[in-house]
């Protein structure tokens, strides 16, 4: 161990992660050391090889256990019940109670448990209760059925499938606990001499079985329901032992000061003599055996290396193992042994393959390698994958096993975990380099491999103090990771804003490509101007809009306005969403602009927006001052016409009962004459100085159109007509009184009189004219209007035609 | 009309990939449910997936969006909008009357085509937030014919053009992208406008994501132009006279179908009668100049009738096997035909009676020959006639525009005319018509400014921002006379069978989108088509195949935002034979005149 020999286990409260996982040490305060240090305890976290990662002054309450959650967080259980999680290196993470209950009875004792997916914790309240929380992260505490009032001597977490079980030894029963049963359920291990408590008890790591330790010094082995005993033991030893633990799941393993007792299922056993005081760390497995000096591990040799290894065995992976060394002697030994295994050589291959994979020392890899390669040549269609992955698998084990890195893996835990996982783990403990080889040497995809951790490492190069200045770190940052795609610069400018370093963090974010992160953080770091810059050159306008609203909020209407004058395109947009939106801001702006055109322009939507006339009346009067502030005589001459017109309107609405409001002028004279109130046309065409021509047409197609025919007729009668009589006829058409047009046909004036008298069907007529003005054209035009029915006309025509006098 | 479209390119994937996201959106919220669409998406969403489909995702009623909440029937409801406030507006109103009753109804608001940010914070506002989940669901181009695609999204003008809110252009440049992820990169790049940047740089924000090997395909568009609607508005505001067009100033064409009035369908009920080339009568007269079509279908109807009438001579054998085969589909093409007739004579009844001085005023003014004064006098008629507001304007400001300007006093004395006839509110829509330079008016960009040198500030900031007022010295008819718009007068046009992109305005005008399209196309781009696009506003982007690579086939896809008329397109569909290459047209939305300049009005 690399912490030397200065540290004797003994005198700690020890607590070891799984899967090669780091150490926690704090001084056992229940045992009498001498110490350097007086007052609060310190906690030391240590790599696997004892390398120190950390250490932390626990400031808080009475530490009662310590533990290790699956992905390596540092768990701490406090005595009135308080949980706080830290990282590996002593960083602070979160804290959650186990209950009021907990806080005001105190813990007895904690059980930190681990399953597939979860850490969870367990206590043992002074007053006998059992309180769970089965995931740290989602703390929620459940409380299990009560206990009968006694000494507890010992309890354990079972797991199963979905629920989790705890057995408690009190006395001389054994009691189950779980959700389902609303009391405890005792239960009756078969003993083969009765008599004895249950003092100590442990699971495996696969929550299947149990060994169960009497104050006699039995050891009862069996299945983790108690249903099935495997094996019964007799330890001949009255003193508890400090440890009891599994090895994997083929036996258990008693451990004293110095001694070390391994009990199989079977009930054979072995004694191991420890040169210190240690701790045992049950791996799936596995055991490790943790002492001052040194760190084993204890595992029942595969029976795949018992065969391939084992002297004088005769299964085919040894003697491929003999054959290929007898090749590198040169001997014939090599053909005698591949010609016992001819048959199963594939076999061979694959014993050796797996030797390898469950053996520690390079060497003793290298020569199964070796000879899983020589057979393998042997069969040439033999799929190389297998042998790859335990070559380039190994290496990485040997690689992480080493004691810089401390984590010693077995090949089935590696395969549980899987080499993503893996790379994580080294990252978390910051061995960049080596996680990047490993990346490169795999040839992982970079999404999963290199960029993965270059991004992490920028990261942590973020929170580390530097004496370079913040441009240097960003350029350095830049420089390593470039633009690959899957690394976040965000995330990293995230990181370093987190940790206060807000310029670095501004630098950061210019490397970010994707437009939108980059302008959320610029927003987050109250980088705003920036923000909005970048906005817009995205050209994204929702992502403009999202700055704009976020500045908005953040400062006065005044200083917004200031503010996004000088970004012409978001001024434009800011100006749209105001008219759907805010008609006041708008009018700030305008204001803000002494644009006094645009305001007359807003106020003239008001008036249209609102249903109140007095509203609107008053929208339309400010509407005009502000075009005469903007001098524009025109539109205020316009907006005074209207204002003028809304007042008849007025009127006029109370005097016919009729709805005369936000009609045009024109609809207004359109209506009144549609009602034959022609004084009153009369008076607005004074008022409005309609001009002559238009206000022809509007009594033109007025009248037709109420069929005011007397009326229309005495109106032609009127010797100044500006506009001719082809309205009356097209108007007459139009509402389908073909009598009356033919009367005002005749009086067109002579270049459209054809076309005119052909639309009134007065064709005798057309040809008469026609004849008068001497055109043949005209005729020809006659000639195409007439039908089947005018076959007399048409020789008539024809008859003209004929004559050379008509001009063309 | 066939030959460039047998080329592979199948466009229809583009509705499958909608249709495909739709159903995806849908499937966010399982089980059955009511739908509740915007008026507005109603038509493309009809166009992007049938009933049946919609149905066997769990849709049981569809509801129009209106005022008050339909009744509660499933538990879910799924509201499908636009990112706008009225809308919105209405949909907060049910939700809150719903809660009262049901309040275990699920409510989804799917948004079209993008969730913006203000959208959440005015359903927050609402006190929404959290009670309703919130969806987006932005089309693809839709294919309203294989040659045709269109966003429809109708408000895009007047987002873009008049309230410099460039949005949309997001939409489009992802719709492109789409384009490119299916058929490969695009060489060659010609994009001009303001929108039209802003799509580009959109365009190139999205390429940069997308995976650099998808890229590498061998592109099957081999050109792309992209063209704001103000770089021609002579085009829209000119009655169209092709078929297409005629139809679509008359009904109206929304997303390809056209809704005929009963008198024409003679029913009852008025018909929805999807427009396109599946339909071989359609596809044969809709690029046809108006007044060749009735005659086409007469000559067709007489086929018809004579391959008819040549069944009462046949013998029994050859009579099933004329019944077998052929009595169907002439009876179809029968029932085509009839509908066109009747389409085309409607249509030639309710023509304004003086559709020719109109037709003769407007092609005056374009190409310089008629009388200005004449045609001033024209309109001041129209206006006292008070035909409608569009029609006036339409003509108003085709008069402004080719006069390079009018006056102001001018100015004033139409504006007033205007007010008086169709409402003072008006005032607004004159303005706004100014903004986007449609309304050209010659003098300092402030209206009625009294020429004291006080112009409106804001206004040259919105220019800067839509930078649509027209350049000094720059006007319209030296454009059109750089980029030989007018075509000369002494060579007749042949409006039956068209060689020139003219034929479409009687040979007046050539619509100037296709006639630059056709300029690259035909390889008089170069520096001098460079140099005459200078002259319409905004500014080009031009992006070249580096050299070594392919210069792509000889298939272009033109992109027009902010809409496009049948005109342009019945001109595209001329150019693709001319000058043998495919051409895909695709816009925000198919417009009229009336209907671009009806999209700025006060309401």
């Amino acid at each position: 161990m690399e912490w030397g020999g200065g540290i004797n286990l003994g005198d700690f409260m020890v607590a070891a992660a799984q899967y090669g996982g780091p150490l926690a040490l704090t001084r056992d305060e229940t045992k009498f050391t001498k110490t350097q240090h007086a007052g609060k305890p310190l906690i030391f976290i240590f790599s696997s090889s004892g390398r120190k990662i950390s250490s932390f002054k626990w400031t808080s309450g009475f530490l009662l256990s310590l533990g290790w959650s699956r992905s390596e967080d540092l768990v701490c259980v406090q005595e009135d019940g308080a949980v706080s999680i830290y990282d590996m290196f002593g960083t602070y993470q979160h804290t959650f109670n186990m209950g009021q209950e907990v806080k005001d009875t105190h813990i007895q004792s904690a059980q930190i448990f681990t399953s597939h997916r979860e850490t969870g914790v367990a206590i043992l309240s002074k007053s006998n209760r059992i309180f769970m929380v089965s995931n740290i992260y989602e703390p929620k505490t459940r409380k299990y059925p009560d206990i009968p009032g006694g000494v507890v001597e010992c309890w354990c977490v079972v797991r199963e499938e979905r629920h989790t079980n705890v057995l408690v030894s009190q006395g001389r029963d054994l009691l189950l606990l779980n959700h389902i049963e609303q009391r405890p359920q005792p239960l009756y291990p078969e003993w083969n001499e009765a008599g004895g408590c249950i003092v100590e008890m442990a699971v495996s790591t696969n929550s299947r079985h149990i060994a169960l330790l009497s104050d006699t010094g039995k050891l009862w082995i069996g299945s983790s329901d108690i249903r099935i005993k495997y094996c019964e033991y007799d330890a001949k030893s009255q003193v508890k032992p400090k440890q009891l633990a599994w090895c994997g799941t083929g036996a258990v393993v008693l451990l004293w000061d110095m001694t070390l007792e391994v009990v199989s299922v079977n009930g054979d056993a072995t004694s191991y003599y420890l040169d210190s005081t240690s701790h045992l760390v049950q791996e799936a497995d596995g055991l490790r055996v943790l002492g001052s000096i040194t760190h084993d591990v204890l595992q029942k040799v595969p029976l795949v290396v018992t065969e391939t290894l084992g002297i004088g065995s005769m299964a085919p992976g040894a003697l491929l193992l003999e054959a290929a060394k007898g090749f590198q002697e040169r001997s014939t030994r090599a053909n005698d042994c591949l010609g016992m295994i001819k048959d199963s050589v594939e076999e061979a291959v694959n014993q050796c393959l797996q030797a390898a994979q469950h053996e520690y020392r390079p060497q003793a890899q290298k020569m199964l390698l070796r000879a899983a390669l020589f057979g393998k040549s042997f069969i040439p269609e033999m799929n190389p994958e297998p042998c790859k992955k335990a070559i380039f698998t190994l290496r990485v084990l040997n690689a992480v096993r080493d004691y810089r890195v401390g984590l010693p893996l077995t090949w089935n835990e590696l395969e549980h975990l899987t080499l993503p996982v893996l790379l994580d783990r080294l990252v978390y403990r910051r061995y960049f380099p080596l996680a990047l080889q490993i990346a490169d040497f795999l040839k992982l995809p970079e999404s999963d491999g290199t960029s993965r951790i270059l991004a992490h490492w920028a990261c942590y190069k973020v929170l580390q103090p530097s004496q370079k200045s913040d441009e240097q770190i960003a350029k350095e940052i830049n420089s390593k990771l470039g633009y690959t795609p899957g690394i976040s610069y965000t995330d990293i400018a995230n990181r370093a804003d987190q940790a206060g370093r807000k310029q670095l963090a501004i630098k950061l974010i210019e490397y970010e490509c994707r437009a939108k992160e980059q302008v959320l953080v610029l927003m987050r770091l109250g980088e705003d101007q920036t923000a909005l810059r970048r906005a817009l050159q995205s050209g994204d306008t929702d992502l403009i809009y999202t700055v704009l609203h976020h500045l908005r909020q953040k400062l006065s209407s005044g200083e917004f306005l200031m503010l996004i004058r000088n970004f012409p395109v978001a001024q434009s947009l800011h100006i749209r969403s105001c008219q759907e939106l805010d008609m006041e801001q708008l009018r700030d702006i305008l204001v803000q602009e002494d644009d006094f055109h645009g305001q007359g322009l807003l106020r003239i939507k008001e008036a249209y927006n609102t249903y109140r006339t007095d509203s609107h009346q008053a929208s339309l009067v400010g509407a005009a001052e502000l075009f005469r502030k903007a001098k524009s005589e025109s539109a205020c001459q316009m907006t005074e016409e209207q204002i003028k017109l809304n007042k008849w309107q007025m009127r006029l609405e109370e005097s016919q009962q009729k709805p005369y409001a936000k009609k045009s002028l024109h609809d207004t004279v359109h209506q009144l004459l549609l009602d034959g109130q022609i004084k009153e046309t009369e008076k607005l065409r004074v008022e409005f100085k309609i001009p002559e021509r238009r206000y022809w047409w509007l009594r033109v197609v007025a009248h037709a159109q109420a069929n005011h025919w007397e009326e229309l007729a005495n109106f032609s009668k009127n010797k100044k007509n500006p506009i001719g009589f082809e309205p009356f006829v097209d108007a007459c058409l139009k509402n389908g009184n073909k009598i009356e047009a033919q009367k005002y046909a005749m009086k067109v004036r002579d270049e459209n009189k054809i076309t005119y008298l052909i639309k009134c069907g007065l064709l005798e007529e057309a040809v008469k004219v026609a004849q008068e003005q001497r055109s043949a054209s005209s005729l020809t035009k006659v000639l195409v209007a007439c039908g089947p029915q005018h076959q007399n006309l048409q020789s008539r025509i024809q008859v003209l035609l004929s004559d050379s006098s008509f001009k063309n | 009309m066939s030959e460039p479209r047998t080329l592979g390119l199948d466009v229809e994937i583009l509705r499958r990939l909608s249709s495909d996201r739709l159903v995806r959106v849908l499937e966010d919220a399982p089980g059955a449910k009511d739908l509740i669409i915007d008026g507005d998406l109603m038509k493309m969403l009809d166009r992007i997936s049938g009933a049946t489909l919609l149905r066997s995702h769990g849709v049981e009623k569809m509801y129009k969006l209106e005022r008050l909440p339909p009744p509660v029937q499933s538990g879910q409801r799924v509201y499908v909008v636009r990112p706008s406030l009225v809308p919105l507006k209405y949909v907060a109103d049910h939700v809150h009357t719903d809660k009262l009753n049901h309040p275990d109804v699920r409510v989804h608001i799917v948004v079209v085509p993008r969730l913006v940010s203000w959208v959440t914070a005015l359903l927050e506002e609402e006190g929404l937030y959290g009670a309703v989940t919130l969806h987006e669901f932005t089309p693809d181009f839709i294919p309203l014919d294989d040659d045709l695609l269109s966003l429809e999204m109708t408000n895009f003008f007047r987002d873009a053009f008049l309230e410099g809110d460039f949005s949309g252009c997001m939409s489009v440049a992802r719709a492109i992208n789409t384009l490119q992820g299916l058929y490969g990169r695009i060489p060659n790049v010609l994009a001009h406008g303001r929108a039209a940047k802003a799509v580009i740089n959109a365009l190139q924000a999205l390429t940069d994501r997308n995976s650099p090997k998808k890229m590498l395909q061998t592109p099957e568009i081999g050109h792309l132009f992209i063209f704001d609607r103000d770089a021609d508005y002579v085009t829209p505001l000119l009655t169209q006279l092709t078929y297409e067009g005629v139809i679509d100033e008359h009904f109206g064409i929304k997303a390809g179908v056209v809704e005929f009035p009963t008198d024409v369908v003679g029913q009852d009920a008025p018909r929805k009668v999807p427009l396109n080339s599946k339909d071989t009568i359609y596809d044969n007269i809709r690029n046809r100049h108006f007044a060749g079509v009735s005659n086409y279908l007469i000559t067709r109807a007489r086929e018809v009738k004579a391959k008819k009438d040549q069944a009462q001579t046949m013998t029994t054998g050859q009579m099933r096997d004329f019944v077998a085969n052929e009595l169907r589909t002439l009876q179809a093409l029968q029932t085509t035909l009839g509908l066109h007739l009747k389409a085309c004579e409607t249509i030639t009844n309710s023509m304004p009676r003086d559709f020719e001085t109109r037709l003769g005023t407007e092609h005056g003014l374009v190409t310089g020959a008629g009388n200005s004064g004449k045609a001033r006098k024209y309109i001041k008629n129209c206006i006292a006639r008070m035909l409608p507001l569009a029609t006036n304007l339409r003509l108003l400001c085709l008069l402004t525009l080719t006069q390079d300007g009018i006056t102001r006093r001018e100015y004033e004395e139409f504006s007033s005319q205007v007010l008086m006839a169709h409402g003072y509110k008006h005032l607004v829509t004159l303005h706004h018509l100014r903004q986007l330079g449609i309304l050209a008016v010659v003098d300092s960009p402030s209206v009625g400014g009294g020429g004291s040198g006080s112009t409106a500030p804001l206004q040259d900031r919105f220019a800067q921002v839509t930078s649509l007022l027209p350049k000094k010295g720059s006007g319209w008819r030296s454009a059109a006379k750089r980029l030989k718009l007018i075509p000369d007068a002494d060579e007749p046009v042949d409006l039956h069978n068209p060689t020139h992109l003219s034929y479409v305005f009687n040979g007046a005008y050539t619509p100037a989108i296709p006639k630059v399209v056709g300029d690259a196309l035909n390889g008089r781009g170069g520096q001098s088509l460079l140099d005459n696009l200078k002259v319409l506003p905004g500014s080009t982007v031009i992006t070249s195949p580096s050299a070594g690579s392919p210069a792509g086939p000889r298939v272009a896809l033109v992109v027009v935002l902010g809409g496009l008329t049948f005109a342009e397109v019945a001109a595209f569909r001329l150019l693709a034979l001319t000058s043998a290459t495919r051409i895909i047209v695709a816009s925000t939305n198919t417009t009229t005149g009336a209907q671009l300049i009806s999209s700025v009005f006060q309401d």
